[in-house]
């Protein structure tokens, strides 16, 4: 053992070595009431000498016995057999024998084996052996007596249910020559403080003491924090980025009516992506309506034959369409009502839930989170569009490279998609566009506004290290445990 | 998106110079085809759906080889005269048609596959699955002009459908043959059906559900005979432009067909006024006049300009040009993007979170501090869920009508059935479990779109000692913590023990719920540990707040 070793026991440690190193060999109960320990700590401590080879356990079984009511009749009037003995001295019939001896057929049964007694035609007599058993006790009467037994013995009082029989075990603490030899540094050792009291605080006690070392190796309990959800956390994240960039926060309703999530945004009114297949359509409520009659109207007119703004239009407008309700399909209707609203100059975002009827999958969920948003401004263009974008790529997705390819939104032209260049693989990070004039004019806005969205799922997994898009919504408490923060 | 299937050896010789696999690879991308998948000369491309033109190698040739200077500027398509006739008459349902025919075409698999390709992503896409569009190409020789179009009685007419070997009438086809059963919601409900036969009363044609056997399309097919019906003129039109224009990359020669006093196709130019500065604006780059002239020819344009005004000439297969703007992003498509330097603006602006997001920032740190997990759950699901495992009666809620499952067929009320749902899924995680949930429930109103999100809080304890008195002692921290005053009474509930259940009232109005769940809600979740919960309105706390 090094130098200090006996500086590291535990106070309660060091008792029992003093008190073993005085008596020797002791049992474990003994030892607790000497060095009025708790039987608990001696235990424990013992178990802490015993892996560090200071002691050793010397571990003996006791058996106990106890008689049974039985038993404790036949020890107050004697044994049956024995009550047959005194009550026939050479030879006498059953029927004698039956007035004087209670429990007779025990009796009999017992004489007859110990070999005490023959029986012939109803006539009992007694042998010589039986003559002498008279004057002698026998083991059982012993045992019943003084409450131990051999095992031969037990085995006959077991079988004839006077006794039961409890077993314990009683265990000793031995020094091992470890144990004697570090018995003298022990003295040496000045008090130490373990738990630091309150008391000891109060009065200055703790400069008179020592703090005893503690081994930081030693187990201890799994600390378990309540913490935000690692979805949330990332969004949290991504938010703080967007409005530390000048971002406005905005928010829109997920019932939609047709018209924000797709007329306003100058998509035709039988494109396949507003049919059952892509977009939830309410049952009830069914519809609903757009107060502002000057808006709805610009919107249907631009549909119809392109309005001011110079485009051809779709050629048609179905008035009950636009009003059916719907689970928005995409933040863009965000967007529209944010424009709607009156944002002329500015940047705007949401993050929020989206809804569209895919076989839930790995990769498809019938609610998504998106990242989109607006910035309206006077002269604003593709290049600054591409500014942002690249900004989103390296500020919030963490691409080490970027690249710019033209896309297709029914909303905006032109239209481009930004790829990021992410753990070594190239992923769609983001659409974006210009909003066509068919979209801004008729919600009343005359400067370009360039739109984007961000793959807010996919970066999600990404940072989450997910792979499974269902993760996102992992609600399993071990999972949640040993997510790591979102940093 | 429509994926289109090439052979790139095909599409490469289709270009009109030698192209390079990695330019290939490079050049696509940056003309709208995204490259989806590359297996041999298999090549398979996302084409975005605006550029119907693009659904074909041919027409992706025509593209790549303006855009690679090639063959810049418009294609000029030249038409023979008319020697077939269409006699139209009145057909309620698909009121219109238009016809072309191309002679000599160069056959080839290639050719044929990517053809009838072409056809069926158009009778999908612009098409609407043919219901706006339907088209039929026919090899001319096996028939015999004047053609009729024309409605007929279902059992009017009988013909040997398709790849069939069996006379059948048209309600039959309906009935029993794979396409016929698959379109019949187009014709069903009207009395009488499409038809087109010629002189001698053989059938072409029965829109848009099947074409004749007569007058199938094989490897040695060179003159072909298109019918387009539908119920919109501009995409039929738009349709047999672009059909046309892909077989005449092939060396066919188009010729008029004669129709309602007219011919068709029109392959004439669209003009359109494209202000270059306006241009130069939006795209945010400095590109001469002559750089604009040959940015256009690249894209397939013809394009005379004069002072700041472009007189832009439109070819006949593109569909997607409905404003100046879409021409303008074709002169930066043609410029490329992989070229425009990003440019961060001066457009100042102060960043600002929702108020809304922010307070249920602070009640979830909150919730956190107490020692309850978040957990995140979906607005939608079942009525079940939400109403009958709770022992409530069912409330009105936002209901889908083409739900892709029971589970997710509704969107919540309210928070508590996701979270005791989220027990069930934990029972064997260890206890005590305390669980909160601060997100928007969905409720019926009178605004304009009849039910809007209410932002909730609930917060669940389940273990052995979960009781009403846990819950409470949450509940008045957060009011404290909030400083509102609001009040707490019993009340009666479903979901929770009576007697162990009470109601938050702020101003007087019931804002919240809390108790103890009831035994036969925690059995419906199949929970063996009591719970307590508590639910209540942030929004109108909120409210009360000023925020």
């Amino acid at each position: 053992m090094p130098a200090d070793s006996a500086r590291k026991l535990h106070p309660q440690e060091r008792a029992i070595l003093i008190y073993l190193g005085k008596t020797g060999e002791t049992q474990d109960e003994i030892i607790a009431k000497e060095t009025k320990l708790s039987p608990d700590a001696v235990n424990k401590a013992g178990l802490w000498l015993k892996l560090k080879s200071l002691i050793d356990y010397r571990e003996t079984k006791d058996i106990k016995i106890s008689p049974t009511p039985e038993g404790r009749k036949y020890s107050k009037l004697g044994l049956p057999e024995k009550l047959l003995l005194k009550a026939c001295e050479k030879e006498c019939s059953l029927e004698y024998l039956r007035k004087k001896v209670p429990d007779l057929t025990i009796a009999l049964a017992w004489a007859k084996k110990n070999g005490w007694i023959e029986i012939e035609k109803g006539k009992v007599r007694v042998t010589k052996e039986g003559k002498s058993s008279l004057s002698k006790k026998t083991d059982v009467e012993r045992a019943l007596e003084t409450g131990s037994a051999d095992e031969r013995t037990l085995i006959e009082l077991k079988s004839r249910t006077l006794v039961t029989v409890s077993e314990s075990r009683r265990r000793s603490f031995v020094l091992t020559p470890e144990g004697k030899a570090i018995i003298p540094q022990l003295s040496s050792v000045k008090e130490e403080t373990g738990q630091l009291t309150p008391q000891e605080l109060k009065t200055g006690a703790w400069k008179r003491k020592a703090f005893r070392p503690y081994d930081i190796h030693t187990p201890v309990p799994t600390a378990i924090p309540a913490k935000m959800h690692p979805y949330v956390q990332f969004m949290n994240y991504t938010r703080q980025k967007l409005i530390s960039l000048g971002f406005q926060e905005v928010k829109g309703p997920y019932v939609e009516l047709e018209f924000w999530n797709s007329d306003a945004l100058f998509m035709p009114q039988d494109h396949p992506a507003r049919g059952i297949h892509d977009v939830f359509h309410l049952k009830r409520p069914k519809s609903g309506e757009v107060r502002d009659r000057l808006t709805l109207k610009r919107v249907s007119d631009t549909h119809m034959n392109g309005w001011t703004t110079g485009s051809s239009g779709w050629g048609s407008w179905n008035p009950e369409q636009t009003l059916n309700l719907i689970l928005r399909s995409q933040t863009t209707s965000v967007s529209a009502r944010t424009l709607a609203g009156g944002a002329r100059h500015g940047k705007f975002f949401t993050i929020d839930r989206n809804f569209r009827p895919d076989v839930i999958d790995a990769t498809h969920s019938v609610e998504f989170l998106q990242c989109e948003g607006i910035v309206v401004g006077e002269g604003m263009n593709l290049r600054h569009l591409l500014g942002y974008l690249k900004m989103f790529g390296e500020e919030i997705a963490g691409a080490k490279e970027i690249r710019f390819r033209p896309g297709y939104f029914p909303f905006t032209e032109p239209s481009v998609e930004m790829d990021g260049l992410i753990n070594g693989r190239w992923i769609e990070l983001a659409g974006s566009g210009i909003f066509r004039p068919e979209v801004t004019q008729p919600l009343g806005v005359d400067v370009p506004v360039l739109a984007w969205g961000i793959g807010f799922g996919r970066l999600a997994m990404i940072k989450l290290g997910i792979t499974d898009s269902r993760d996102l919504f992992s609600n399993d408490l071990e999972w949640l445990k040993n997510k790591k923060l979102v940093i | 998106m429509p994926i289109v299937t090439v052979d790139s050896e095909d599409l490469k010789s289709l270009i009109g110079r030698k192209v390079s696999d990695e330019e290939l690879k490079r050049v696509l991308p940056l003309n709208k085809l995204s490259i989806e998948e590359w297996n041999g000369t298999e090549l398979k491309i996302e084409v975005t759906p605006d550029r119907p033109d693009l659904f074909s190698a041919e027409g992706m040739a025509r593209q790549l080889g303006a855009w690679l200077n090639v063959r810049p500027g418009l294609s000029k398509f030249e038409l023979s005269s008319a020697k077939i006739t269409m006699n139209v008459s009145r057909v309620s349902l698909r009121p219109f048609i238009t016809c072309a025919v191309v002679r000599g075409v160069r056959m080839s698999d290639s050719m044929v596959r990517s053809i009838m390709q072409l056809q069926e992503t158009l009778d999908l896409t612009l098409g609407r699955d043919r219901k706006k569009v339907a088209i039929g190409l026919h090899d001319i020789s096996k028939v015999t002009q004047p053609f009729f179009y024309k409605e007929i009685l279902p059992e009017g007419i009988s013909f040997i459908p398709l790849n069939s070997n069996k006379r059948m009438n048209l309600r039959q086809i309906i009935q029993s043959h794979p396409k016929g059963i698959a379109y019949a919601h187009l014709v069903k409900g009207a009395s009488k059906w499409p038809i087109i036969v010629d002189s001698k009363g053989q059938v072409l044609s029965f829109p848009p559900i099947i074409n004749g056997e007569l007058t199938k399309v094989t490897e040695e097919t060179t003159d072909f005979f298109m019918d387009i019906t539908g119920s919109d003129e501009k995409a039929i039109n738009f349709s047999l432009n672009i059909l046309a224009a892909a077989l005449e990359k092939r060396g066919g020669k188009i010729e008029a067909v004669r129709l309602g006093g007219e011919t068709r196709p029109n392959l004439s130019p669209r003009l359109m006024q494209v202000s270059m500065d306006d241009t130069r604006k939006l795209l945010g780059l400095e590109i001469s006049n002559r750089d604009m002239q040959s940015f256009l020819e690249r894209m397939g344009y013809g394009a005379t300009i004069r002072k700041s005004m472009a007189e832009v000439l439109i070819p006949a297969y593109r569909a997607d040009i409905l404003h100046p703007v879409d021409i303008m992003e074709d002169i930066g498509i043609a410029y490329s993007f992989s070229d425009i330097i990003p440019e961060m603006p001066r457009l100042p602006s102060r960043g600002e979170a929702s108020r809304m997001e922010e307070f249920t920032n602070r009640i979830r740190e909150l919730m956190i501090g107490l020692g309850f997990q978040e957990v995140l759950n979906y607005t939608l699901t079942s009525k079940e869920r939400q109403f009958s495992r709770m022992s409530t009666k069912e409330e009105e809620a936002a209901e889908i009508s083409n739900p892709i499952s029971q589970e997710y067929a509704i969107c919540r009320r309210w928070l508590i059935p996701g979270l005791l749902d989220n027990c069930r899924l934990n029972k064997h995680r260890r206890f005590p479990q305390r669980i909160f949930e601060a997100g928007d429930c969905i409720i019926p109103d009178s605004s304009e779109t009849r039910a809007s999100n209410i932002r909730k809080l609930a917060g669940l304890a389940t273990h052995p000692q979960a009781s009403l008195s846990e819950i409470i002692s949450i509940l008045n921290s957060v009011r404290d913590n909030l400083g509102v005053s609001w009040e707490m009474k019993p009340c009666k509930h479903e979901s929770f023990i009576p007697g162990r259940c009470g109601a938050v009232l702020l101003d007087g109005k019931e804002i919240g719920i809390f108790g103890e769940v009831h035994p036969r809600v925690l059995a419906s979740f199949e929970l063996n540990n009591p719970a307590a919960a508590f639910e209540i309105d942030l929004q109108k706390i909120a409210n009360s707040l000023g925020i």
